[in-house]
């Protein structure tokens, strides 16, 4: 992001927002952040320093109310500000230039983002791609001891995944909740009843499926009670179906 | 209902807006969330016939058009006068916002709520957009960053890249469009690709936990998973499988083009 602030432009918008009214300090930032649609986010670090020193140049002044510093601006503040209207159009000008401006930054940035993604995952897939083929003779035989190999390893993996979830079926039920109620939260008003509900239905899907784990986590599971669990499963998901197409 | 017929550069400020609608030919749009007050900017008009901007206070709706345009002839659109304008607005980020162009690229950034872009040959910008978020373009390519939410995508020929995205339900539908999609799943993201010529490209990070198929009638079929397993009949190449626990959903289809599955970094 180019600055928003050329050299003692921001010193020049202090004076002209102190004018406008006496204001806080943090009012202060609040409002160079509206201006600039929240891409410019000063922070007090920038902004206080900057506020003292035109206070120590006699330009502004502050009283305290409420344990709180109310900066307004004095005489001697008004007459730089008169002295740089010109300036000051300028500056409005390039405020109002700004909407632009971010658009187009925002766009060269993603696109620069989106195209070096693109480069990096056709590059990616070409180079899988060229590895294996390079010797097609017994293909086939290999791809097929290389399946049995990770039918074998899926088969690990998930034992493995069968020991974790013993251990952290309590934290994953948590955990779970949590990402699903955060993500629904911070959707927003989306379609309003699709939304919501979908939230809904995801967190009674979450708490199902943990549920489950937890429960087959401390009971021993067999093949035949595996088959059982299916079935029942199979039947489940008919259930749903018959009610989502109601 | 206050109206605005602009013929020049202009600037305007509203009140509070809750829905927009712009319609314009070619140009540049931009359309960006902010914090301050609504505000339209017109920064550059060259056209026979003036642009119409309509802000409705009860309805808190504000619509940029040209008069004769509507929604249903965006085609016919092409067929009109060059109508050349650069557009920049800025709105709440609550705002619902409907975009059409024609030929002028639009950039549209930080809305959460709805967002529906509809583009004949330009190229749309989505960033930072989440909420239920629909793009439909003929040639045009889409590129978005950081979404999240409902993104549902529709073209003949252009492209779709995803960068960085954590859709809840995503779906891509495109004749020979490219798709390029570099996702975080949650565990009730459901996402579907399907095109017929074009290409497909997926990265998802290597602790992802989603069940995921891909197919091509004729179109080769490339994962970086090893957890997948693949099939290959006559007339149908599958690759399909667990990764992780299991639980959101990718499905990529194609007729002819390429699918490659690849795995990423640890989200």
């Amino acid at each position: 992001m180019s600055p928003v602030f050329g050299h003692g432009r921001l010193r020049l918008y202090l004076l002209k927002l102190l004018e406008e009214s006496p204001r806080h300090g943090y009012e202060v930032i609040r409002l160079l952040q509206d201006r600039f649609l929240g891409v410019y986010s000063p922070s007090p670090g920038t902004i206080y320093p900057r506020l003292a020193r035109l206070e120590e140049e006699g330009l502004v002044t502050h009283e305290v109310a409420d344990g709180k510093k109310v900066f307004s601006i004095t005489d001697k503040g008004r007459e730089e500000l008169n002295a740089r209207l010109d300036e000051l159009d300028d500056l409005e000008e390039e405020i109002s230039a700004s909407v632009r401006d971010i658009a187009r930054e925002v766009k060269e940035d993603v696109r620069e983002t989106v195209k070096s993604l693109r480069d990096e995952l056709t590059r990616i897939a070409k180079d899988v791609r060229t590895g294996p083929r390079e010797d097609v003779a017994g293909f086939g035989r290999r791809q097929k001891e290389e399946f049995e190999r990770l039918r074998q390893q899926q088969k690990r993996q998930w034992q493995e995944h069968a020991y974790q979830w013993q251990g952290e079926s309590e934290r994953l039920t948590r955990e779970w909740r949590r990402i699903w109620t955060e993500i629904w939260a911070t959707l927003g008003g989306a379609p309003p009843n699709r939304a919501d509900l979908d939230a809904e239905l995801g967190e009674l899907l979450a708490d199902f499926v943990a549920q489950a784990r937890e429960e087959a986590s401390r009971s021993r599971l067999s093949r035949e009670k595996l088959d059982d669990l299916r079935t029942t499963l199979d039947d489940a998901a008919r259930h749903v179906r018959d009610i989502l197409e109601r | 209902m206050q109206q605005w017929i602009i013929e020049g550069p202009e600037q305007l400020t509203f009140g509070a807006v809750e829905s927009l609608d712009v319609r314009i030919v070619s140009g540049r749009l931009a359309v960006l969330a902010s914090e301050g007050p609504p505000t339209l900017e017109v920064s550059e008009i060259e056209s026979a016939s003036p642009l119409v901007v309509t802000y409705d206070e009860d309805a808190r709706s504000l619509t940029v058009a040209y008069k004769d345009l509507t929604w249903d002839g965006l085609l016919g659109w092409l067929r009109r006068d060059r109508r050349r304008t650069v557009l920049s607005i800025a709105v709440p980020k609550t705002c619902r916002v409907s975009a059409g162009v024609v030929s002028a690229p639009a950039v549209v950034a930080g809305f959460e709520r709805s967002t529906h872009v509809k583009s004949v040959s330009a190229e749309i910008v989505l960033d930072g957009v989440s909420g239920d978020v629909t793009a439909n373009t003929v040639s045009g390519a889409v590129e978005s960053r950081a979404m999240q939410g409902d993104l549902s995508f529709k073209s003949v020929s252009g492209d779709l890249t995803v960068a960085d995205g954590t859709p809840h339900r995503l779906k891509a539908n495109t004749v020979s469009g490219r798709i390029t999609a570099d996702l975080a799943l949650r565990p009730t993201g459901y996402v579907t690709f399907t095109s017929v010529s074009g290409d497909i490209l997926v990265r998802l990070p290597e602790n992802v936990d989603a069940d995921v198929t891909v197919r091509s009638t004729s179109g080769r079929l490339i994962s970086t998973f090893d957890e997948l397993s693949g099939t290959d009949t006559p007339g149908m190449k599958t690759v399909a499988g667990r990764l992780g626990g299991g639980m959101a959903a990718l499905t990529a289809t194609t007729v002819s083009g390429e699918v490659a599955l690849l795995k990423g970094e640890k989200e």
